[in-house]
């Protein structure tokens, strides 16, 4: 593949133009780039949210998440029914996030779909399997693989990246690092141990955890109006936004005047990732992160 | 090809499905546009049509170009060509769609499958895009902001601002559901939000007087 210069067409382009842009630039992490896009305008703006807003956005964003780990734990067990699952919930903001705006999300889910969506999780949490992750500790054991450095959204500062060349590889603080499950769920003290074979258990426990975070969400959604009209000032603003979307960290910034888009800049997880698989040089490695060629290749 | 790869998960799908009579029938279904400066993405282009007696393009950017055609692409400081797989190669069905419902994508390749005339005959809508969209719109290494220039209208599949002419728009609805960016409203008649629009062309498409709306030569 070849880059394809999102940051640069995005250039010149109405804000509107975020969401239905950024959701075509990656089908794994679609709601994850075009919501790092909408946040960081809001933050540009000032502009807030209402928190109905804010949960459907979550529960999308935790579906991408439930998805993509399943996708690629999909080398190793059957995940399909869990996949089925993350897309459908991710789908709560419409297909390809069509009701995802500056200023919210435009539609709210009927009480019907929420039942649905309860019923979906409770299915999900019955289908993960814990039993994976004795089958991870016991290949660990045959075959060595190193422990990786990691970063994730809630502790991260762009002033540390360090990017080389174009596609963009980078480190973080000088270091080579993974981003991904398994710095959230070692973030969240579910996972102990930071060896790259730890990703897989990571994606199984992260499901699961991430399906009990949707069911106390919908739990909270009141199904009331879930936007608010933003209020767009003339001016230059600058707002950045930092997501954790299903491969990992998702960093957007965007320089504009009014609804202009006059500067775009992306990194994924994939810009640190790449640069670790590089360093690490090893078939199984690459099996376990599945580097996402289109969110390296922008 | 050159997508966002949803096209890609759903072509995968339904090849695992109908894995040995897409094989047996030479069957081909592929999705994403393709870069015209990509060496080797053309040559494989080229190779899976000689293997092919029957290539299906599934999704817009597949059929039209779709939303890819708006990128600029870059490669060692040179912008890159996204065009439809129409513009290499000969395609013989093709379904809009960004993306498109994988039922439909499901639905066509049964078709194709079991000869049912009715149905393959609506996808074989090529004729159209060769007139609409005619040549590609990006020209080899047009500089960045020429490509920024490049206007809505000439991008577009011959909506521009309305989904169709409006002589011959019912009002029905039918474009506004179906658009996967929220770009249409509707008071009397659809109106396109230019913004949003991604040019994947399911608006017009799905007119229900798409036909008739056709230049006479295209239909
Ligand atoms: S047509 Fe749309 S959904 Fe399909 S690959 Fe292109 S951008 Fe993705
Ligand atoms: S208005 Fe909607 S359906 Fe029509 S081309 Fe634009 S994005 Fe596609």
């Amino acid at each position: 593949m070849k880059i394809r210069g999102f940051e640069t067409s995005m250039m010149g382009r109405d804000i509107d133009f975020i969401v239905p842009s950024m959701t075509r630039l990656c089908y794994l992490n679609e709601i994850s780039h075009a919501l790092a896009g909408v946040t960081a305008v809001e933050k540009a703006y000032n502009i807030t949210v209402p928190n109905e807003g804010l949960y459907l956005r979550e529960i999308a964003r935790l579906g991408e998440i439930i998805e993509v780990d399943a996708i690629k734990l999909s080398e190793f067990i059957n995940t399909k029914e869990l996949e089925n699952i993350g897309n459908k919930i991710k789908s709560i903001l419409g297909k390809k996030g069509k009701y995802l705006a500056v200023g919210g999300v435009l539609q709210n889910i009927s009480d019907k779909r929420k039942e649905k969506l309860l019923n979906l999780v409770n299915k999900g949490l019955n289908l993960v399997d814990k039993e994976f992750i004795n089958l991870v500790e016991e290949r660990k054991k045959k075959i060595s693989l190193p422990d990786v450095e990691l970063i994730d959204a809630y502790n991260f500062d762009i002033n540390k990246v360090e990017t080389n060349g174009y596609p963009k590889t980078a480190l973080y603080d000088g270091k080579v690092v993974y981003s991904g499950a398994l710095s959230r769920m070692y973030n969240k003290g579910l996972i102990k141990s930071k060896n790259l074979w730890d990703v897989l258990s990571a994606r199984v426990i992260e499901i699961e955890h991430s399906l009990m975070e949707i069911k106390n969400l919908l739990n909270k959604l009141k199904l009331t109006y879930p936007y608010m009209e933003p209020i767009i000032k003339d001016g230059k603003a600058v707002g950045e936004a930092v997501i954790e979307g299903g491969e990992g960290i998702v960093y957007h910034r965007v320089e504009l005047i009014g609804r202009e888009i006059l500067d775009y800049t992306i990194l994924t997880s994939e810009n640190f990732n790449k640069t670790l698989l590089d360093s690490v040089d090893n078939d199984e490695g690459k099996r376990i992160i599945q580097l996402c060629e289109r969110c390296y290749y922008l | 090809m050159v997508g966002c790869g949803h096209c890609g998960k759903i072509i995968r799908s339904i090849e695992k499905k109908y894995y040995d009579k897409l094989k047996e029938k030479k069957i081909a279904l592929v999705g994403g546009a393709v870069n015209l400066d990509d060496e080797k993405e053309v040559k494989k282009i080229k190779e899976i049509r000689k293997n092919s007696d029957i290539l299906i393009a599934v999704g817009s950017c597949a059929v039209s170009g779709g939303f890819q055609r708006m990128l600029i692409g870059l490669e060692n400081g040179f912008p890159q060509r996204f065009v439809r797989i129409g513009d290499v190669v000969k395609v013989d069905y093709a379904i809009i769609g960004c993306p498109p419902d994988e039922e439909e994508v499901e639905k066509v390749v049964e078709a194709v499958l079991n000869k049912d005339k009715e149905i393959v005959d609506s996808y074989l809508i090529l004729k159209p895009y060769e007139i609409i969209a005619g040549r590609p719109i990006i020209d080899t290494y047009m500089k960045v902001n020429e490509v920024l220039l490049t206007s809505n209208k000439e991008l577009c599949l011959g909506c521009d601002d309305a989904p169709i002419n409006y002589e011959f728009c019912t009002g029905c609805g039918t474009c506004v559901a179906k658009c996967p960016a929220n770009a249409l409203t509707i008071d009397e008649k659809p109106k396109v939000n230019i913004s949003k629009c991604i040019k994947c062309g399911t608006c017009f498409f799905n007119c229900i007087r798409v036909k008739e709306a056709l230049p006479s030569e295209a239909r």
